[in-house]
């Protein structure tokens, strides 16, 4: 993929140029710039003077400049920069904002002293008022002139669903901006400042800051290192994410739309707030996302596990005083590790490689980030406790959020836009910097890692570096507790990590406890990959750690672990831990009662007869694994042009002409179904993504299901990339409705519509369930403009309407 | 609309105060005339041109790639682009333009590509484009057509505007309408311009899911290709389709029209004798998909046989089905305006291009 290590300065500058011209080896012919018989002396020529068949000179060929070169993108310009030689940023946490209800309104306030500017949050969009007064300046966006302030689309469907439920309606608030980066941002010290139009990111804005046509240009608040937010149950948030992006939509240095979308992904939210119902927002605007902080199941309570002890406390929220606030819901529901990100259809690779994406770390009663508490609840997972509100500790429960950019010569964040396959970068940054160190006391420590990339597949081990005990490559055993942000039932101890496709998040503990100060581990990268299509072969632990990859220079350690004897606290910045006095009095989840089961994290959902079953199968090129309908394949039939998916219900026949967009799947809440998800060949591999709902992972076909992926709660599967390939998964939905989606989540497939529009429809009025909720009709698609949203109607195929007689039998 | 003219008066005062206008000249192209190949490529008349100086230099372009004996589902692509082309109105070919470009250039020819080109739009202005292997592999390369095989090739339309250097995609199987206003969007001054907002939609006055649920499936399928009562538009007119044709015949051919031709089905080779520049494409329909598709012509064609034109008859069939929306690009054939095209009104669209081109077919002659 990327030039060899070892390459010379000769064939690096011939790459660069090809990156300047990619395949321009053939413009330069035309523009007289080199001759053929350069071409020849470079290989590009085959001896009887055709264009040879590689360096992307056919588009057959697999490469763009050479066959070394598959990206068609040569190395970032890194050459000097040393690894493990910055700390590890911990991520920014931004404060929320206590919300209040607005007397005599369902207004919800920003409770700020001496007051704010900041505009109360409201159930229907601002934009429901620009519709009615599109000349009160007051409604208008105030950067550019036009259109509402508020790209949340007018109307009931966009309305914030069970907005005055009493567990649902928001207690605190965040004030986001989505802007260019800061000034000065950079991957490390040695490598270039990033241009402000070159990573667009999130970051705090300050409250009640009205726009001005000034902030035409953008504004500089995005953070390099990706925020994480704090949430918890039962603290319901409204996130406003303002566009500070340049409304100029050229300025954006070759990628990146500005016009943006906000996913988070996979939280129990309405459509209005799951970010991928088309509902992009423009700059100056804003969206408000109400981030519902409910427990899946919370209107089934007869599925509420009751006889398990504790059933009730386990599903809670963290109070400041070190108690617990009960939720209605399935505690085996619960979540943990998640993350935010654009959605922007046609654009979420480009925006998303740019770095719009942030964490979110959801604490619970059980999984509270305080390692000390005891209350039966508890699981006092590693993290600390030195925080005064007795949740959240970070100290010791670390997000790792692994993204892979690549710079272009002058060491700007680079994106090819054009490669359709999937862009892989050729460096793995953690939390937003170039190949980082981390210093740790020798005790317990939960890593959250999120697979943060476009297309890049990665897998991970822990292995010594340097230590007094261990040889260099001795593997790190990790206890695997969470596949995610969801507990598995009881940890696994692995050696080495499953392939993590993109988005997917393991939650892993780690016991440094058997190492010294001055010893190092390394968090190493296995994975080779080398086409966005689908990931190569794992290498050996050692191999990729001492001698990398020449092909993929993103296999090899990735960051460093040093042991250290004193660290200061990050949850208490006053405060200094020191080893020889610390205890670490976090649960061992390696001990006998857990490696019994006694203990576990959670309870396992049990699978059941589903009421009907249906089967997704996922193509992307390679045409279609089934014959022609009749069963005859005539002479001239070979394979067929498919659309990107195809949906079967109970074996019927499949549905193919499911253009994308259209609404295929209407799940009746409550009802179990099971999903097989198939991967239709071609030689992809697609880590496909539902979003809104969880589902347990049942089962594969034609591979072995690794123990951290069985009977597992997730939100994305990998397909595996050859034969026949199947995952079956069991899914319920419910508590609220509307558009949602279910895609690839290699951000380029989905770009190119592998993905799929699933509508979730409420209890209609009458039922006893009905709550208010609109969406028991089908919700018109927004088409935004800068002027506001126009409307469109969904097209619907009916082999997913429940209101058909025949739709129950199905 | 008096509304409408204060509206967009009152923007345009606002753009003034708040100095909307960017300098947009300002903008390098990363992904411009530097990237671009500028390689000889042929269009559908045989005259070569030059990649970038001749056919996308200083122009808005919308990218399709195609190729000519797809018998599956491509066809549609170009077929359902000249629904845009036709949407779009007076701008396409003047100020939009569209650049079809051969993926199997070994087989394609100027003719073959002229042919195509016919069958949905003779418009010497829409290009559809061939050349050597090289160049054409070139071409495709670098606007992100990478399949490997042809039956990777996917529906992905690519936008770029020369003059601002920005590119954009959709897809050609998205809602027309919205890939119009992603197009028009490519142009600085029509971005520019406002957009009428509708009034919010109300809880239930959401769209009722079509009674009849072959409907979605015509929209999306064949709605570019056949009419119910409006003449023959690419392929014959669908009226009365059922009365003319043996229903399990029907099934076998919408299923798979290339396993009746494969067979030498009378009726399939009449079909192609008659339609000989296009080819019903396989579309993999369903048995449950072909019989509500039958159903939905079934009643189009009862439709077809009330008293009043054209238009009325969609009004008519949009009544009787029980809901008041139009029938979205079904009405790409509909004589008047419809309400939500009268919504695209304000992006300056002329969607009321009839289709002059319906009756086409007979003026290019047999091969």
């Amino acid at each position: 993929m990327f030039l060899g290590r070892e390459v010379s300065r000769r064939r690096f500058l011939e790459a660069e140029n090809a990156r300047r011209n990619r395949l321009e080896i053939v413009k330069a012919i035309s523009h007289g710039q080199v001759t053929r018989r350069d071409l020849f002396r470079w290989g590009i020529f085959t001896g009887a003077g055709m264009l040879a068949l590689k360096n992307g000179l056919s588009p057959y060929a697999s490469s763009a400049f050479a066959s070394d070169v598959p990206t068609g993108t040569p190395r970032s310009p890194v050459r000097g920069v040393a690894k493990f030689s910055i700390p590890m940023p911990r991520p920014n946490i931004p404060q929320p904002t206590p919300m209040r209800r607005v007397a005599g309104s369902d207004d919800y306030e920003f409770v700020v002293q001496g007051g704010t500017n900041e505009r109360p949050a409201k159930r229907l969009s601002y934009h429901d008022a620009f519709t009615r007064d599109p000349l009160n300046l007051d409604l208008i966006n105030p950067v550019t002139g036009r259109g509402p302030i508020e790209g949340r689309p007018p109307g009931e469907f966009f309305a914030h669903q069970r907005w005055n439920d009493e567990d649902i309606s928001p207690v605190q608030g965040y004030v986001l901006s989505l802007g260019q980066v800061a000034p000065g941002s950079r991957y490390h010290p040695d490598l270039p400042v990033q241009d402000k139009n070159s990573v667009w990111a999130f970051g705090t804005r300050p409250m009640g800051r009205p726009g001005t046509p000034a902030d035409a240009g953008g504004l500089q608040l995005g953070s390099i290192v990706p925020p994480l937010i704090r949430m918890r149950y039962y603290e319901p948030v409204v996130t406003r994410i303002y566009n500070d992006l340049p409304v100029d939509r050229t300025q954006n240095n070759g990628f990146g739309r500005n016009e943006i979308s906000t996913h988070f992904h996979n939280a129990h939210n309405g459509a209005e707030s799951d970010g991928a119902c088309n509902a992009y927002h423009f700059p100056g605007t804003f969206y408000d996302y109400h981030w519902s902080a409910a427990c899946a199941r919370r209107d089934l309570p007869e599925v509420w596990p009751t006889d398990v002890p504790d059933w009730e406390r386990r599903c809670s929220g963290p109070r400041d005083d070190g108690g617990l606030d009960l939720v209605p819901g399935d505690f085996r529901e619960l979540q943990g590790s998640m993350w935010f990100h654009d959605h922007r259809f046609f654009f979420t690779a480009e925006n998303v490689h740019k770095h719009n994406f942030a964490l979110v770390n959801m604490y619970s009663g059980p999984d509270r980030g305080n390692e000390r508490l005891k209350d039966g609840i508890n699981l006092r997972l590693p993290s600390g406790d030195l925080r005064p509100e007795g949740w959240g500790n970070v100290d010791f429960d670390v997000n790792l959020c692994i993204s892979n950019p690549a710079l272009d010569p002058q060491g700007q964040l680079f994106f090819d836009i054009f490669d359709t396959d999937g862009f892989l970068g050729d460096i793995l940054a953690v939390n937003g910097a170039y190949y980082p160190y981390m210093e740790v006391l020798p005790r317990r420590y939960r890593f959250r890692t999120l697979n943060a990339s476009m297309s890049r597949f990665i897998q991970l081990t822990l292995a010594v570096n340097q230590s007094s005990k261990f040889a260099q490559g001795t593997k790190v055993p990790v206890y695997f507790i969470a596949n995610d942000g969801n507990f598995l039932v009881s940890p696994v101890k692995v050696a080495d990590m499953d392939v993590q496709g993109v988005a997917e998040r393991f939650d892993f503990i780690v016991d440094f406890s058997a190492f010294q100060p001055g010893d190092t581990i390394h968090l190493v990268n296995r994975l080779r990959q080398v086409d966005g299509r689908r990931p190569d072969e794992a290498l050996a632990v050692r191999r990729a750690m001492l001698r990398g990859d020449d092909d993929d220079p993103a296999v090899g350690s990735i960051m460093e672990f040093k042991v250290v004897p004193t660290l200061k606290s990050v949850d208490d910045p006053t405060y200094t831990y020191d080893y020889a006095t610390h205890v670490d009095r976090s649960t061992d989840v390696g001990n006998a009662a857990w490696r019994r089961g006694d203990k576990t994290l959670t309870y396992q959902i049990p699978i059941v007869e589903p009421v009907r079953v249906r089967e997704i199968e996922f193509n992307r090129g390679g045409g279609d694994s089934r014959d022609t309908p009749d069963g005859q394949c005539v002479p001239e039939c070979g394979e067929h042009e498919s659309f990107p998916w195809t949906i079967k219900i109970n074996g019927e026949e499949a549905h193919s002409l499911n253009a994308n967009r259209i609404s295929a799947l209407i799940p009746r809440p409550g009802e179990v179904e099971h999903w097989v998800l198939v991967n239709g060949g071609g030689g992809w591999d697609h880590p496909i993504h539902l979003h809104f709902e969880e589902a347990v992972t049942i089962g594969r076909e034609g591979d072995p299901i690794a123990p951290t992926e069985l009977l597992a709660r997730k939100d994305v599967w990998r397909l595996g990339s050859e034969g026949e390939r199947t995952v079956r998964i069991q899914v319920r939905f419910g508590e609220f409705g509307g558009a949602y989606v279910a895609h690839c989540h290699n951000t380029t497939h989905e770009d190119f519509a592998m993905l799929m529009r699933y509508q979730l429809l409420t209890p209609p009025p009458g039922d006893p369930a009905y709550t208010g909720q609109p969406q028991w009709v089908p919700t018109l698609t927004p088409i935004p403009t800068p002027d506001g949203v126009i409307w469109k109607e969904p097209e619907i195929l009916d082999e997913g309407d429940p209101r058909r007689r025949d739709f129950a039998e199905r | 609309m008096p509304r409408r003219f204060a509206f967009v008066s009152w923007a345009v005062v606002l753009s003034v105060v708040f100095g909307v206008a960017t300098d947009r000249t300002a903008h390098a192209a990363r992904w411009g005339k530097d990237y671009l190949p500028n390689v000889e490529l042929v269009t559908q008349d045989g005259k070569t041109v030059r990649f970038y100086d001749d056919v996308v230099k200083g122009k808005l372009i919308v990218f399709s790639f195609i190729y000519t004996t797809c018998r599956d589902i491509c066809p549609l692509i170009t077929a359902r682009l000249a629904q845009v082309y036709d949407k779009l109105g007076d701008v396409a070919g003047r100020d939009v333009h569209f650049v079809s470009i051969s993926i199997d250039p070994e087989n394609d020819t100027p003719a073959l590509m002229k042919e195509h080109a016919d069958t949905f739009r003779d418009d010497p202005r829409w290009l559809f484009l061939t050349g050597t292997p090289e160049n054409v592999g070139k071409v495709r390369y670098k606007l992100g057509e990478r399949s490997r095989k042809l039956t990777e090739h996917g529906a992905m339309i690519m936008m770029f505007n020369d003059l601002t250097g920005e590119w954009s995609r959709d897809s050609a199987f998205g809602d027309l309408g919205a890939v119009v206003l992603s197009i028009r969007a490519m142009k600085p001054e029509w971005r520019d311009r406002p957009v009428e907002i509708a009034a919010n939609p109300s809880p239930g006055a959401a769209p009722a899911t079509a009674e009849l649920p072959g409907q979605a499936l015509f929209v999306k399928a064949c709605a570019s290709c056949h009419t119910v009562g409006a003449g023959v538009r690419v392929g014959p007119d669908l009226k009365g389709l059922t009365e003319r044709r043996e229903r399990a015949w029907l099934h076998r051919f919408i299923k798979s029209p290339k396993t009746l031709h494969a067979q030498k089905d009378p009726v399939a080779l009449a079909l192609a004798r008659e339609y000989p520049t296009v080819r019903m494409p396989n579309l993999l329909l369903s048995s449950n998909d072909v019989d509500d598709l039958l159903a939905y012509l079934e009643f189009r064609s009862f439709a077809a046989e009330a008293p009043a034109g054209g238009h009325a008859h969609d009004h008519a069939t949009a009544h009787a089905a029980g809901h008041a929306h139009d029938h979205g690009e079904a009405a790409g054939h509909d004589k008047g305006g419809s309400k939500r095209d009268g919504k695209y009104d304000a992006v300056g669209q002329n969607h009321d291009h009839d289709q002059k081109h319906d009756h086409k077919r007979h003026s290019h002659g047999h091969r």
